[in-house]
């Protein structure tokens, strides 16, 4: 059993808002002194309908009549140096509430009010902060309070529940509230013009009962007229425009139905055929194939890009936004790479964790297919993102040195699919290796597609050439020229399955799709020679068919040794690699948001409220 | 000075010189004409530098002491510096300088049916004034023969007596350039259509092919024209001795074909050479080096050298870097002949007796080439003991490469003419 703490606070009831009839004052009032067990001395002041009665040890009195209830009660304290509880509404708290909040008066001299948080409705969800005359039935869910700071200091707060520390009780102008004038909003507004603040204790609950709509802000009202008025309009501008109300608005909305809700910011996907599009679906599918019941999904994609990769109907259970964000999630994936600062904006405004999936920093060092604040966009992700996801160590490695991230930032290498059952099916019909040399890539300077097909058609004359992301026209018999982009997952298929050897020599890569893609066809591959490929052959098990090149006479030998017949007779990549599948992306990936969610870090999101959106 | 009429007269015409031969086609016109005159016909050859490349006077001077009846044609013609032993052959040329030139575009009237460009070349090739010079010099002389060197200098043709057998010595068959030449990514500003040079060839009464390939595409092009093949000759050496350091050779003048070649070869598979055989080192020699600065790893540019024999002899094999190319590779010939083996690539091959070709490695990419290279540098006792069996074929190859055998036609159709004009039966 809790004992209050003998003498240092009294109580002060405002039944006032509630159905309390004067003659329910006193039963209320020795109600709660034997919840509280309050000891000797310590008053309960009760206010019903004008009506108003001090009990102490027992015996019940009346406040005199020069002062009103409230100011009453605070000289009571005044002259005795305790604090008081200000109450409002027909509720009890507990003992240990009360003296927990209470104890949070130490911990600055000016702190001069400490208000719990309140737990409402029958599932113990906390309402949600609100801010001067706007009251709010929005609800956060009591799972989430751990994301919140453990304490907050505001300007004031009409709350249902205000603990008014010793000190500032001294401070309270008892002449002005003897006049009338005084309101329960003129006494915080004028403890803050002497400099205390209010506390809210984020990790103290109160098991308030009554419905959220009237936790805070029920003596707005009587604000109207009062010489504060004015002030108390600005300490309220103050509170909403502070980070913590934003957050407890976003927080609100990230959960439905006792799911967490999960945005997975498909934007980077444009409705063409590229190593983006195809990690993003493979995500999209690991996701969905997931064990995830804890968490609600919902897709942002563009509404073109959706319909050429025909999400809707190859996700149906996923939820969809288009073309940007408007709902709050409590996690904010963004599948691809941070590109746009208005794309990280609104990611922030969309979630409190957000996290980016790094490809690869090719468009960062090469400029030119980026956009003019890559830079900066990048680096606020690093400086404040809560998370990254890269597709491999090499990834990893590339990002981390161009982009330190903060310490706390949760890092994840994910991989995309190296399956072959989720590429292609192994041994299902034989190849046919009609095409010859397919060099792989694209458009993109990095990819190197047209040199280096310039480059194997000199060296290998009377060899066909596919050279696929080659957008010139055809000068050479022996090259088809293929330009990537617009050509079903089928057409790609078939032409790495027509290859006698695919050639990747991309100098700059975050997976490398295509190579593990020709990898799970049993097609000899040759790339340029980067630390990411011992990782692609881990997870592979390529077999010796990975070949690596380095100078031009390193791309002519490997190429050479791959068409040799007997290396053409050769079986398929082994399987004795560590496959990655994309249902363990998509566990990896929801395991990730867990932990985001479980390191959720206020001051880092302040942090980043403050740069990204603050002027 | 003497008459003319002691021995049957050749008129050669060609654009490069034959001595001293530095490229593949002044190989092949000096082995031409020293076949010509080793069968008692005087050779009249005419220099027309194509496009005015100047020459010296004593580059001049040193051609006309190895030719004694030379007509060097400048300015489009216009001036014709010469020396000849053949009295009427003087008196004709002599004369020249005294009458205009001639504008010989009237008489070709279907000329402007050429390409522009096949049209510019052919004037470019045989200008008014060397059309003059040829005319004025067959009739003095009456040769048995006009022999002008490529098709585009066909120009002449026409004006050739009739009396007179008119021939083209077509080196290259230029309408195959786009997929022989050009396929592989070589330009070629000498490609033409297969209508233009049919039209070109049609003015000659026998067309000499340098390959029986290209013979017979020629002689689909022109089925009413006579068509001989005939290769270049090139007299097999002695046996040599083994070379000592892992060598390798590459000869070539500077033309695209080359120059792309090699610099290739550098590139891609002088690498994995030198990967293989660390102390293998490449000898440059001729114009092509000039492709390199010779500070490629393992690379020495020689340029010109005096002994090509010895620079054989030093070297362990011969490549033939060139993927593209028309008519017959000299340099391919001269490896052989030189007892060494050489490394090249289908096209290296092209025209071979198929006993000669066996005589050969080729390749089809560079990784091979590069393989086939380290082999001969590094020989398995097998390889050892066939590049033996191969020496001892020697002989044979000596008769195929032999000028009895590369002439055989061209000394037929020559007869052919000289009977039909000294009315024998």
């Amino acid at each position: 059993m809790h004992r209050a703490q003998n003498g240092s606070w009294d109580l002060f009831v405002d039944l006032s808002g509630s159905v309390m009839t004067p003659e329910g004052i006193e039963p209320f009032a020795r109600l709660l002194s034997n919840r509280l067990r309050m000891s000797v001395g310590q008053r309960i002041t009760a206010v019903a309908d004008r009506e108003s009665r001090i009990l102490v040890d027992g015996r019940l009195f009346e406040p005199p009549r020069r002062a009103g209830a409230l100011a009453h009660a605070i000289e009571l304290a005044q002259i005795d140096g305790r604090g008081l509880f200000v109450i409002s509404g027909a509720w009890m708290p507990t003992a240990r509430l009360l003296d927990d909040v209470a104890a949070l008066a130490t911990v600055d001299p000016n702190i001069g009010t400490v208000q719990p948080r309140f737990g409402v409705g029958g599932s113990g969800d906390v309402a949600m902060l609100a801010a001067g005359s706007s009251t709010s039935s929005s609800v956060i869910s009591r799972t989430l309070l751990p994301l919140l700071p453990e304490l907050y200091v505001t300007p004031e707060i009409d709350a249902a529940c205000t603990y008014i520390t010793p000190t500032a009780v001294t401070a309270v102008d008892t002449t002005s509230a003897a006049t009338g004038l005084a309101t329960q909003l003129d006494l915080l507004v004028g403890l803050r013009r002497r400099g205390f603040r209010n506390l809210v204790a984020n990790r103290l609950v109160a098991d308030y009962g009554l419905p959220a709509g009237s936790v805070y802000g029920s003596h707005q009202g009587e604000a109207e007229g009062s010489a504060l008025a004015e002030d108390a309009r600005a300490g309220a501008r103050w509170l909403e425009g502070s980070a913590m109300l934003k957050l407890e608005r976003m927080l609100s909305q990230s959960m439905r139905g006792g799911r967490k809700r999960l945005l997975l910011d498909c934007r980077g996907m444009t409705p063409v055929h590229n190593g983006s599009a195809h990690a993003i679906l493979g995500y999209l599918l690991g996701i969905s194939r997931a064990n995830n019941p804890g968490w609600e999904i919902t897709v942002c994609v563009g509404r073109e890009a959706a319909d050429y990769h025909r999400l809707l109907r190859r996700f149906p259970d996923f939820q969809y936004e288009f073309q940007q964000p408007r709902s709050h999630y409590l996690v904010a994936l963004h599948l691809s790479q941070p590109w746009r600062m208005n794309m990280l904006m609104e990611l922030h405004e969309s979630a409190p964790l957000i996290a980016f999936n790094i490809l690869d920093t090719i468009a960062w060092d090469a400029i030119y297919p980026a956009p003019d604040d890559l830079d900066r966009v990048t680096r606020l992700a690093a400086r404040f993102a809560d998370g990254m996801i890269y597709l491999s160590e090499h990834s990893q490695k590339s990002f981390r040195l161009r982009f330190p991230p903060h310490d706390g930032m949760q890092e994840v290498v994910t991989y995309l699919s190296t399956s072959p059952d989720e590429y292609h099916v192994m041994g299902a019909h034989p190849l046919q290796q009609t095409t010859g040399i397919l060099v792989m890539g694209n458009r993109l300077d990095h990819k190197d597609v047209a040199r280096t097909t310039d480059k194997l058609a000199n060296a290998f004359p009377f060899f066909p050439i596919v050279s696929f992301g080659d957008e010139r026209p055809c000068t050479n018999p022996n090259v088809r020229t293929v330009p990537s982009g617009h050509l079903s997952d089928a057409t790609v298929r078939d032409l790495l399955e027509r290859a006698s050897v695919i050639v990747y020599p991309s100098f700059a890569e975050g997976f490398g799709i295509p190579a593990v893609q020709g990898l799970s066809l049993g097609k000899h591959v040759v790339v340029r020679d980067l630390p990411l490929w011992d990782e692609i052959r881990a997870l592979t098990g390529s077999n010796g068919k990975l070949r690596t090149f380095r100078t031009d006479a390193e791309l002519v030998t490997a190429v050479g040794a791959a068409l040799e017949p007997d290396a053409q007779a050769s079986g398929p990549a082994g399987s004795g690699g560590r496959a990655v599948t994309w249902s363990d992306c998509g566990n990896l990936l929801i395991r990730f948001a867990d932990e985001l969610v479980s390191r959720f870090d206020y001051e880092r999101w302040q942090s980043r409220d403050l740069a990204i959106t603050r002027p | 000075m003497r008459p003319a009429s002691e021995r049957p007269g050749v008129i050669v015409i060609a654009h490069v010189p034959p001595w001293p031969a530095s490229a593949g086609n002044e190989y092949r016109l000096a082995r031409l004409i020293h076949w010509l005159e080793a069968t008692d016909h005087d050779v009249h050859f005419v220099y027309r530098p194509f496009r005015a490349a100047p020459h010296t006077e004593d580059e001049l001077c040193a051609l006309a002491e190895r030719f004694p009846r030379l007509y060097a044609v400048e300015d489009s013609g216009m001036s014709v510096t010469f020396v000849t032993d053949v009295a009427e052959a003087d008196e004709a040329v002599a004369t020249l300088s005294d009458q205009p030139v001639t504008d010989y575009e009237r008489a070709l009237p279907s000329d402007s049916l050429l390409a522009e460009r096949v049209h510019d070349l052919t004037r470019s090739f045989a200008p008014d004034g060397l059309i003059d010079l040829v005319a004025a010099l067959a009739k003095a002389i009456e040769p048995v023969a006009v022999i002008p060197m490529y098709i585009f200098m066909s120009r002449i043709l026409p004006f050739v007596p009739t009396d007179t057998l008119r021939m083209i010595d077509l080196v290259d068959v230029f309408s195959t350039k786009v997929d022989k030449v050009e396929r592989f990514g070589v330009s070629d500003s000498f490609a033409v259509s297969r209508h233009d040079e049919a039209y070109l060839m049609d003015r000659a009464d026998v067309v000499i092919a340098i390959q029986e390939e290209e013979a017979e595409v020629v002689r689909a092009l022109v089925p009413d024209r006579r068509v001989v093949t005939v290769g270049i000759d090139y007299p097999m050496l002695p046996v040599s001795p083994p070379a000592i350091d892992n060598r390798v050779l590459v000869v070539g003048s500077a033309n695209p074909m080359n120059t792309v070649g090699l610099v290739s070869f550098i590139r891609y598979a002088w690498p994995i050479v030198r990967s293989a055989v660390p102390d293998a080192e490449l000898c440059v020699v001729g114009s092509v080096g000039g492709a390199l600065s010779g500070a490629e790893s393992g690379v020495s540019v020689l340029g010109r050298v005096d002994d090509i024999d010895a620079t054989y002899a030093s070297a362990k094999v011969a490549i033939n870097p060139a993927v593209a190319g028309t008519g017959v590779k000299v340099k391919t010939l001269e490896a052989i002949a030189h007892r060494r083996p050489i490394v090249m690539w289908p096209s290296g091959a092209d025209g071979l007796p198929r006993e000669v070709r066996a005589a050969t490695s080729i390749a089809t990419n560079w990784a091979e080439f590069a393989k086939l290279v380290i082999g001969h540098l590094q020989p398995s006792e097998r390889a050892s003991s066939e590049g033996a069996a191969a020496d001892r074929h020697g002989p044979d190859l000596a008769e195929f490469l032999s000028a009895d055998y590369v002439y055989r036609e061209l000394a037929e159709a020559l007869t052919t003419a000289r009977s039909r004009r000294d009315g024998d039966p």
